[in-house]
């Protein structure tokens, strides 16, 4: 059923009769709004959760009776749950993450793509097959590492934020470097040329030149960090043991450990307040962010 | 370490040579804040390293060392241009991806576990801090003094609650030694009778212990768990509650004053003989590993946390005992093996799934003139783009046998309710079913970019050579596809391999499997089950067991990407930038 309706450059031609359209892409239309349906299936229960008055997971009703936003208002109510300190805890710890992170890849990027010096490929090498281990596979060796740390330097020890967000800074360096590196390698090496001739120095160049130019992918990248950083699980759960410490996915996993029902309409709301954002920005920016995830990295 | 060079990729001779000039000129205050910098960085990175020595943290310790290194080479060296640049990446690379991968295959060599987890020094230090737990204190005890030929004083004690003891004086509060000249247990002492010699000591009495008067002032005995103080020529006040080890370095042996036994040194912690069966904890007489010699009540080969769980032994190399006991133990092998079975059926099939799913999506809207086209894509992103752990979770809940939507569906089709997450055949369907939401769009997306790029004239060629639909997906597209989507699809294999939070945050690994050494569940991957081994879901936290099965993960891992790069070639490309 491929190949013989994919014919090239359509005509403008409007549709004759419903019989003949159906005849032609309805068997399309059908595959592809079941799958629609399919996923937006637990999306739209989200939704309707979200806002509905009765908040369990037992009264949940796909048109809600009466639309409340009390599920939104018990986030930040910390008598209800303390969502809203987990929410702040990934928030933060992803941005400052992903902002350093960001930037110790672009000056390796950097160096990669515009020095060549002894060891380049065999670093270029070990960087590729480190990805071949997940970071949080050392989860017991972060554990015993920051135990050491912590007896000397408390802010960076076991159980605390400064730990973990060195540990995700250090995970996504090699990888990120790796992407940036192909996109500095398409910037024309000409330009650096014309800077240098200009009296340009290295920096300079680097943070007036390269980095503007580079901003789309940086950006990206960014994206792609924070995401993975706020959403990272086994890390967060084996390095903090405060439950006012813990991030989102830890801290919601221990919250409904105790049973869904009555929690439903809290997660929910919880739900939609931290995919919509996320949901919003890569259906606009899909382009970029895809072909970014499509180089490697893989979700699902 | 290689000499970096610091040629730019710039060609002509000209413009390489003027950057240098230009740096020579202009570097001099950048040189001299430079060199500030480091010197402070230096200061900071001397001070952390003889800190975490201090604390015999050996590997941070280096670790640290590594990272100074690195950047007083970067930034002193003139011509090191490119690592300037690396070496924040590098350094950050080096301790939090590369030393961890080091430091768990090296746990898998230790007997790192509750109760093993301090260094030897560590752990002995600790023990001498036990203070005794049983004996009453203030007892006034009867005293007897004896002097022998060398003139050395010693006091006999005893008392009601107290069997009597005979020691030589203490040197002073911080000597601990007992210095016993008799061994009185089993000998009958009558104390308002005193032996007139016992061992070379000679009773002092009258005038003899007037003399006496100045050197027994304030003078004590160590006793089993305490000191005897003297009060008065006559009697003297029993302290107990000191401490209740001491530790023989010259014959590595560990003194228990509390049970007056001895214990020496053996693999992880100290092993005490002659030990009262009663002070032997019953789990670990009847425990399977247990190596504990007993007879006539009393036994021998006793390791410390027999007697207490809070008795520290500590961390050493086993060598491979513990891969050994992932092989020969029947109760870890059995769930291991069962694990990976699963871990590599799920990783598989979850693929397959999933990009026949995205496969068939795609070639379904591939035609250009196709209405709504922009919009479906758009829907089939909102999977790939909500965070799988929120997804996961909400799925959990769909999922709910008493109140979940997807049983009120059911229920509304007139079909039965289905106890998804509980039932074994049932949470690895809805393992499945929930990662194949999750997943498919990616694949949807990376095929729909794939298709594109096959040539619309071959599709043309075998058409005109009169190929049916069929034949020709079979035997242009799929195959065109599967060239550029390889490396993906590995990838993807990979994540899924090591797909943990959507096994711990759908299913927990459940239902749980009964009957085995090691907590596992008929859904668990190896690494939710290496997860649960580590944290203590079972007999408290077996690191060294767990980090030998992330090292066999580790192993897995590199030789299915050897077998992926060796496929795709991915290196050369990117060499052939």
């Amino acid at each position: 059923m491929t190949s013989e309706t994919a014919r090239p450059a359509a005509l403008p031609r409007r549709r004759r009769t419903f019989g003949a359209w159906f005849r032609r892409s309805g068997g399309r239309h059908l595959v592809a709004i079941l799958a629609a349906i399919f996923a937006l299936y637990p999306v739209v229960w989200i939704i309707s959760a979200a806002f509905n008055e009765a908040n369990t997971l037992a009264s949940a009703r796909l048109i809600p009776r009466n639309i409340t936003f009390e599920n939104f208002s018990g986030i930040f109510d910390n008598d209800v749950s303390p969502v809203s300190t987990w929410m702040w805890n990934s928030f933060y710890i992803g941005l400052i993450a992903a902002t350093i992170n960001v930037l110790v890849a672009a000056f390796a990027a950097h160096a990669f793509s515009r020095f060549d010096f002894r060891g380049r490929r065999a670093l270029l090498t070990s960087l590729l097959v480190m990805q071949i281990f997940p970071q949080f596979l050392g989860f017991i060796a972060f554990f015993v590492m920051s135990r050491q740390i912590g007896e000397v330097v408390p802010a960076f020890g076991f159980n605390t934020h400064g730990f973990l967000i060195l540990v995700y800074i250090g995970g996504a360096a090699g990888f990120n470097a790796f992407l940036l590196k192909g996109f500095l390698d398409t910037i024309p090496k000409s330009l650096d040329e014309a800077a240098t001739i200009d009296g340009a120095g290295a920096l300079t160049q680097f943070f007036r030149i390269i980095l503007p130019l580079a901003r789309p992918m940086l950006a990206v990248i960014f994206m792609i960090t924070f995401i993975a950083t706020f959403s990272e699980f086994i890390l967060a759960s084996f390095l903090l043991t405060e439950s006012s410490k813990d991030t989102l996915p830890v801290g919601l996993q221990t919250f409904l450990a105790e049973g869904y029902n009555a929690k439903w309409g809290v997660l929910a709301a919880t739900a939609l307040l931290g995919a919509a954002p996320i949901v919003t920005v890569f259906i606009i920016a899909q382009k970029h962010i895809i072909g970014g995830l499509s180089a490697g990295s893989v979700k699902g | 370490m290689s000499e970096l060079e610091t040629t730019t990729m710039i060609t002509t001779d000209e413009v390489v040579a003027s950057p240098k000039v230009a740096l020579h000129h202009s570097s001099g205050r950048a040189l001299l804040v430079r060199t500030v910098l480091v010197a402070l960085f230096d200061a900071v990175a001397i001070y952390l390293i003889a800190q975490f020595l201090a604390n015999q943290s050996w590997a941070v310790a280096a670790l640290t060392g590594v990272v100074m290194l690195l950047v007083n080479y970067a930034y002193l060296h003139p011509r090191a241009q490119a690592s300037r640049w690396l070496t924040p990446g590098l350094a950050l690379m080096i301790v939090f991806v590369a030393y961890p991968v080091l430091y768990t295959t090296y746990i898998s060599f230790t007997n790192f576990q509750t109760g093993n987890l301090l260094s030897r020094d560590q752990a002995i230090e600790r023990l001498l801090e036990v203070p005794i737990r049983t004996g009453e204190s203030g007892e006034l005890l009867t005293m007897h003094v004896y002097r022998d030929a060398a003139d050395t004083l010693a006091l006999l004690v005893g008392g009601d609650e107290t069997a009597p003891y005979i020691a030589a004086l203490r040197d002073g509060p911080d000597d601990t030694e007992l210095r016993p000249v008799a061994d009185l247990s089993g000998v009958a002492i009558d104390l308002e009778a005193p032996p007139e010699t016992l061992e070379g000591f000679e009773l002092v009495v009258g005038l003899g212990l007037t003399a006496e008067n100045r050197r027994l002032d304030g003078a004590a005995i160590n006793v089993p768990g305490g000191s005897a103080t003297v009060e008065t020529l006559k009697t003297a006040r029993i302290e107990i509650g000191g401490l209740r080890y001491t530790h023989d370095v010259e014959r590595d042996v560990l003194i228990d004053a509390q049970l007056g036994v001895e214990c020496p040194a053996g693999e992880g912690t100290f092993y005490c003989d002659g030990v009262p069966e009663v002070e032997v904890q019953r789990i670990a007489l009847i425990s399977e590993d247990s190596t504990i010699l007993c007879a006539d009540g009393g036994c021998d080969d006793v390791p410390l946390f027999a007697l207490d769980q809070s008795l520290a032994g500590w961390q050493q190399v086993i060598g491979f005992d513990n891969y050994a006991e992932v092989i020969s133990n029947d109760r870890i092998r059995e769930p291991f093996f069962r694990v990976l079975t699963w871990n590599v059926v799920f990783a598989f099939g979850s693929v397959l799934l999933n990009f026949a799913f995205g496969l068939g999506l795609a070639l379904t809207l591939k035609d250009d003139a196709m209405r709504f086209r922009s919009v479906y894509r758009a829907i089939y992103i909102v999977p790939y783009a909500v965070p799988g752990f929120l997804s996961i979770l909400v799925w959990r809940g769909l999922l709910d046998r008493e109140f979940g939507q997807i049983n009120g569906l059911l229920g509304s089709l007139g079909l039965p309710d289905v106890n998804w997450l509980a039932d074994p055949t049932n949470a690895m369907i809805a393992v499945f079913l929930v990662n194949l939401w999750l997943g498919f769009p990616y694949m949807f997306l990376i095929c729909s970019g794939a298709l594109t790029s096959i040539p619309e004239e071959l599709l043309e060629a075998a058409r005109v050579d009169g190929a049916g639909a069929w034949k020709s997906f079979r035997m242009i597209t799929l195959p065109l596809l599967l060239v550029s989507t390889a490396p993906l699809l590995i990838g993807a294999f990979s994540f899924n391999f090591n797909n943990f939070v959507l096994i711990f945050l759908l299913t927990n690994g459940g239902p749980p499997l009964t009957g085995y050494d090691v907590p596992v569940g008929s859904t668990d991957l190896l690494i939710s089950f290496t997860f649960d081994i580590a944290a203590g879901a079972g007999r408290g936290s077996q690191f060294a067991l767990a980090t030998a099965i992330i090292v066999i993960i580790f192993l897995f891992l590199a030789t299915t990407s050897a077998l992926s790069f060796r496929l795709t070639k991915k290196l050369e490309e990117i060499y052939d930038q």
